[in-house]
């Protein structure tokens, strides 16, 4: 009697120290059928796969609690070994392949067959010979099946980028025993075409035996290719339908929530918008890896708090790197009229504009200077202020640097011992607060802020958001923030555009309702799913 | 930072015998003022005399027992073997019985004796004076021509590898080197007074002959300058006075625990300093961690290792004085060369090893005053001008080169740096400088070393230069370093200069702030080279020797070692690190050297001692990168 579920996960909670990543989470498949697990980032996804896989990253952070049955039987999976074993495999979304290797190599990669040969009898199994006909023979056979017409012995390398998703299939399916198979965000990088190709060899894998647990956040993939969807949300389990039982809208709905409460209290505003554009993107385009921006369109309000909301790798943090002259650049953009030079960095910094970047430790600090001199870096050097006359050379004034520093301690409540702490020993609140205290130095007239409560405790996130929207109150500073916390942004942000594919797919308003979010987050404009 | 249980035991273990030693030393020091031990002194430096004395007897009869042997040997038809074995055993044999029957203190006590000495000390007093000084100019002078001699020897060796450290190694030991007094002549005030001592002398000598009724009236003149050297009158501290009666042996006249008690009192200096030594050591384990977290670990080792090589230093008696001259003189000629990896370092290029191509700039500068005869500060600022247009533009080409290579940045400026000196020297031999004084005697092109003492050799360290408590200030060499690290520190202050160091640090965080960091990289670079160049200038005008074709090769491993021991790391550097660490470097390779020559009498091994520790240290530098880099 076979068991109704192939893999059940019950009740699993996960925290890592003091952050629950996932709270009673449960995941029933059956035999056989093409399940997604639908969320946003942050969902418990990958935290998920990490448990079923036995990823040494789980065990070393305290493991986990609930129980995880494979074929109704309990099983203790600690390493990836033990779940190959059990039959999980897994098509991870950064390919796992040897460039260097041939397909068939890939494939068999670690169970290679061989031939005894007369070394081989003397001293043992490892210095057989390589069976290469029968390997190219399998490695042919799963590559049929996976619909690949390509010649075995190609290079790797040599393949376009959405075959080698293939390859790894191809390799998966060819080891025996396989029950279950997981496929985490495999359209990420493939065309449309490609796309449904897969789609069609998911469909004829499971119809094989082999059930499949298809990781998504584009909705419409999952109306068509999926049989059952299970839905997470902030770590917490949501719910599972059939697909039959459900739409667009209503998996849109149940992946962002019912609007909650904002975070903060926001004051209402003294006096109303100008109406004037501060920020006029037009045809942008930016090469940033992970985060492409494919002719994204936008008009930024003078003093508004706009919000740019969507998922990771979709772009939405490209627009700013690509504005502020990180990222190599293409396009049109305006400041308060006036053209702006793209990839100049000097020139949107001289031009009023300041960006606290997402990365903050990467390119937001100097972690081995002190607080001090990272507040004033950027106005030193466009600026030229915070310097002072020493005989014919200009050099830094530590009497400037220090009193600023001292001001903006005091504002921005940077918790330290003195100004001249290394940045790289505090806490990260304080340490993007530092961040924002260098951008304010310049004293702009228009700020970019990046994920800014990204790695933040709930208490210091509050005051990171408090403080944005007093700048924009008090001093009318046109704020964009770029986010992946949708309620941050439903919280302050006066309008929230949300990319998807390196585009604008809507601007909603914050009450706009949860299912709008859901559908623009997966790329559909509200009242066009339709024609999806 | 808690300290664990062991060290709190290692600690006041050490403690304990710090204060133990400290106690004994203090002592000791009482003793020497004690009347005992003035007594004691006197009877050690009588019995010295009779020692002197009585071995001139001994040595007699042990001659003439050989003799004796012979004759009997030969009487005997011994091998020849057999006879020199014959005589050494007679003699020996004769030797033991005469030190057994002079040898004995019996007649140290007579007072006849003892007055006899006394007065003769007492007019020896203005002899030895003028004498100590005579010997002290003969000293000098005999030590720069030694000097002189060895440059020339080296300067006419190949221009091989071993050719830049030899003349360091005489340098360093021309200090240490036993002076050859044999060519002494006393002047003819000193040749006076010596006659003057005469009847002084006849006294003494009779109340000698009183004492050991064996010494023949033909000794009285052989055992004149001997007896002289021991009783020696005039200053002298107890330790200097001990040893030369210790010398014949003297310290003999003591038994038991008066010999204990009269070697404490020798040693109470050495005692004392073992127990700072000590207590140091102490301190270090007490304080392991916090150190440890402060300085890194290679800054703790290095000033621990200093600590030891002071402490047996002073046991060596070792010219303390002399000792810091030549620690002060080192670190201001290696200093400017030292500063040259700074702003490589803060640009992001980590250790310039191919600052060899500044030196050659400076080189060739330096070259071009000789060969047009210029002398003094006209030469200096000449080349150091020079050197300076001419670093220029290398640095920008081999700035643009690192740019090409951002991360084998190190690996390549070493090639960089020893591929320029090969391809000088070949060009040093083919460059169109005619001054004979800087060409091959039979041929053309340049010779390997040039001495600077012509032109502006120690210019920079004359200048202003005194003396205090013995110990000589190279002051303008010592302040014009000081001057380009000032500099050095003004640049890292302003714009541009926090805008490289920033770029070194972050690329990324830089770029955001418009900041064009290839271009920080290429400035970083030539004020590298620049800087290699003006340093190459103070190291040969201090040096007094310029050397070419092969001496720049090792410099940038000194440089880079003196950095990295100053508590810098190869991303981050301060100018501070220059200065702690050209110190502690020079200050343990010279310490290190002068303790190891006298420690080990072998000679020739300073040039292996050189190697070891200066090659030493820049490993251990290499390997670690630990401490605090906020310095």
């Amino acid at each position: 009697m076979s068991p109704e579920y192939v893999l059940e996960m019950n009740h699993i909670t996960k925290r890592y120290g003091e952050s629950t990543v996932l709270s009673e989470a449960t995941l029933r498949v059956r035999p056989g059928e093409i399940h997604a697990l639908l969320g946003e980032n942050g969902a418990g996804k990958s935290t998920l796969m990490n448990i079923l896989f036995g990823m040494p990253v789980i065990h070393t952070t305290g493991g986990f609690k609930g129980e995880v049955l494979v074929d109704g039987q309990a099983a203790s999976i600690h390493s990836p070994q033990a779940a190959m074993t059990l039959g999980i495999g897994m098509v991870h979304q950064e390919f796992m392949l040897i460039p260097g290797f041939t397909i068939t190599e890939n494939i068999k990669l670690n169970r290679e067959l061989s031939r005894p040969n007369l070394i081989s009898r003397i001293l043992g199994e490892e210095l057989e010979s390589l069976d290469h006909a029968a390997m190219a023979r399998d490695a042919r056979q799963a590559l049929d099946s996976v619909g690949v017409s390509l010649p075995e012995n190609t290079l790797v390398r040599a393949l376009p980028v959405g075959y080698m998703q293939f390859v790894e299939i191809a390799r998966e399916i060819d080891k025996t025993g396989v029950k279950l198979l997981v496929f985490d965000e495999p359209t990420a990088v493939l065309t449309e075409s490609e796309a449904d190709q897969l789609i069609d060899v998911m469909r004829s894998i499971a119809a094989r035996g082999i059930a499949i647990i298809f990781i998504t956040h584009r909705l419409h993939e999952v109306m068509k290719a999926a049989d059952t969807v299970t839905v997470l949300r902030d770590g917490k389990y949501v719910g599972s339908k059939p697909i039959s039982q459900t739409s667009l809208v209503d998996l849109a709905g149940m992946m962002i929530g019912r609007g909650q409460e904002g975070i903060i209290a926001v004051p209402p505003r003294d006096t109303a918008l100008s109406g004037r554009v501060a920020l006029s993107v037009r045809g942008l385009h930016v090469d940033m890896p992970g985060e492409m921006v494919n002719g994204l369109d936008l008009d930024v309000m003078e003093g508004e708090i706009i919000g740019i909301g969507g998922l990771a790798g979709q772009g939405k943090v490209g627009l700013p790197n690509g504005v502020m002259g990180l990222y190599p650049a293409t396009g049109g953009v305006s400041l308060f009229g006036e053209a702006l030079p793209l990839n100049n960095p000097t020139a949107a910094l001289a031009q009023g504009m300041s960006m606290v970047s997402e990365d903050r430790r990467g390119v937001g600090l100097l972690l081995e200077e002190s607080i001090e001199d990272n507040i004033v870096f950027n106005a030193i050097q466009v600026k030229k202020e915070f310097l002072t006359r020493a005989g014919v050379l200009k050099i830094r004034s530590a009497r400037q640097v220090r009193a600023h520093a001292r001001r903006m301690i005091r504002d921005l409540d940077i918790r330290c011992e003195s100004p001249s702490q290394l940045t790289g020993t505090l806490s990260g609140g304080n340490q993007q607060k530092v961040c924002i205290a260098r951008a304010l130095t310049m004293k702009p007239r228009f700020l970019f802020v990046s994920e800014p409560t990204r790695g933040i405790d709930i208490g210091a996130k509050s005051l990171v958001l408090d403080t944005l929207v007093n700048l924009n109150r008090e001093q009318g500073l046109t704020i964009v923030m770029v986010s992946s916390e949708l309620m941050e942004l439903r919280s302050i942000c006066d309008r929230i555009v949300i990319v998807a594919e390196g585009r604008v797919v809507d601007i909603l308003r914050p009450d706009s309702p949860d299912a709008d979010f859901g559908l623009a987050m997966s790329g559909i404009k509200a009242g066009e799913e339709q024609s999806v | 930072m808690r300290q664990t249980r062991s060290q709190w035991i290692a600690a006041i273990l050490l403690a304990v015998l710090a204060l133990g030693f400290l106690a004994t030393g203090i002592w000791g020091f009482v003793i020497r003022g004690q009347q005992a031990t003035q007594e004691a002194m006197a009877r050690m430096r009588n019995y010295a005399v009779l020692r002197t004395a009585a071995g001139a007897i001994v040595n007699e009869i042990y001659i003439q027992a050989k003799l004796d042997a012979r004759e009997y040997a030969r009487a005997q038809k011994y091998s020849r073997n057999q006879i020199s074995a014959y005589m050494d055993e007679q003699g020996e044999l004769a030797r033991k019985a005469a030190e057994g029957k002079y040898y004995d203190t019996k007649g140290v006590d007579r007072a006849e004796l003892t007055t006899a000495v006394e007065s003769f000390e007492g007019s020896l007093s203005g002899y030895a004076q003028l004498e100590a000084q005579e010997k002290e100019a003969y000293a000098e002078a005999w030590r720069a021509q030694r000097a002189q001699l060895v440059a020339q020897d080296a300067a006419q060796e190949e221009a091989g590898a071993e050719g830049e450290g030899v003349l360091e190694d005489a340098m360093l030991s021309s200090g240490v080197d036993e002076v050859d007094y044999s060519g002494f002549v006393p002047s003819p005030q000193l040749q006076a007074l010596l006659d003057s001592l005469t009847p002084a002398y006849d006294a003494m000598y009779q109340a000698l002959v009183n004492a050991l009724p064996d010494l023949k009236p033909e000794m009285k003149d052989k055992l004149r300058e001997p007896i002289i050297n021991v009783v020696r009158g005039g200053e002298s501290s107890f330790g200097v006075e001990y040893d030369r009666y210790a010398a014949s042996g003297a310290q003999d006249v003591f038994a038991g625990s008066e010999k204990t008690r009269m070697l404490i009192a020798r040693q109470a200096g050495n005692l004392m300093v073992l127990a700072a030594g000590i207590l140091i050591a102490a301190l270090i384990v007490f304080y392991y961690q916090p150190l440890k977290r402060s300085l890194g670990t290679p800054r703790l080792v290095i000033t621990a290792f200093f600590f030891l090589l002071c402490v047996l230093a002073a046991f060596y008696n070792i010219n303390v004085p002399g000792m810091l001259s030549t620690v002060l003189w080192r670190t201001g000629m290696y200093g400017v060369l030292a500063l040259a990896m700074l702003p490589g370092i803060q640009a992001g290029i980590s250790l310039n090893m191919g600052m060899t191509v500044g030196i050659i700039a400076g080189l060739i500068s330096t070259l071009v005053a000789l060969e047009m005869n210029m002398t003094g500060w006209g030469a200096f600022f000449f080349s150091v001008i020079g050197g300076i247009i001419l670093a220029l533009p290398i640095g920008l080409l081999y700035g643009r080169l690192l740019n090409r290579l951002k991360g084998s940045e190190m690996t390549v400026s070493t090639y960089v740096g020893f591929s320029v000196v090969s391809l000088f020297c070949i060009a040093w031999m083919l460059l169109p400088f005619k001054n004979p004084k800087l060409t091959w005697a039979l041929g053309s092109g340049l010779r390997t070393m040039h001495n600077m003492n012509s032109s502006f050799g120690q210019l920079l360290d004359r200048f202003l230069a005194f003396d205090v408590l013995g110990v000589h200030v190279p002051t303008g060499l010592l302040l014009f370093f000081l001057l380009c690290c000032l500099l050095m520190w003004l640049f890292s202050r302003s714009r541009t200069g926090i805008a490289m160091s920033a770029g070194g640090a972050n690329h990324r965080f830089a770029e955001a702030a418009g900041v064009n960091v290839n271009r920080m990289r290429i400035i970083g670079t030539t004020i590298s080279t620049v800087i290699a160049a003006v340093g190459i200038i103070v190291y040969s005008q201090s040096f007094g020797f310029m050397q070419l074709y092969n001496g720049p090769k090792q410099m940038g491993f000194v440089a880079a070692s003196a950095i990295l021991i100053g508590g810098a790391t190869v991303s981050r550097a301060k100018v501070s690190h220059v200065i702690i660490g050209t110190f502690l470097f020079q200050g343990v390779l010279a310490l290190g050297i002068q303790v190891a020559n006298a420690a080990i009498a072998e000679g020739g091994l300073s040039e292996v001692m050189r190697i070891l520790i200066s090659n030493g240290i820049i490993l251990y530098a290499l390997t670690q990168s630990g401490g605090d880099s906020r310095g």
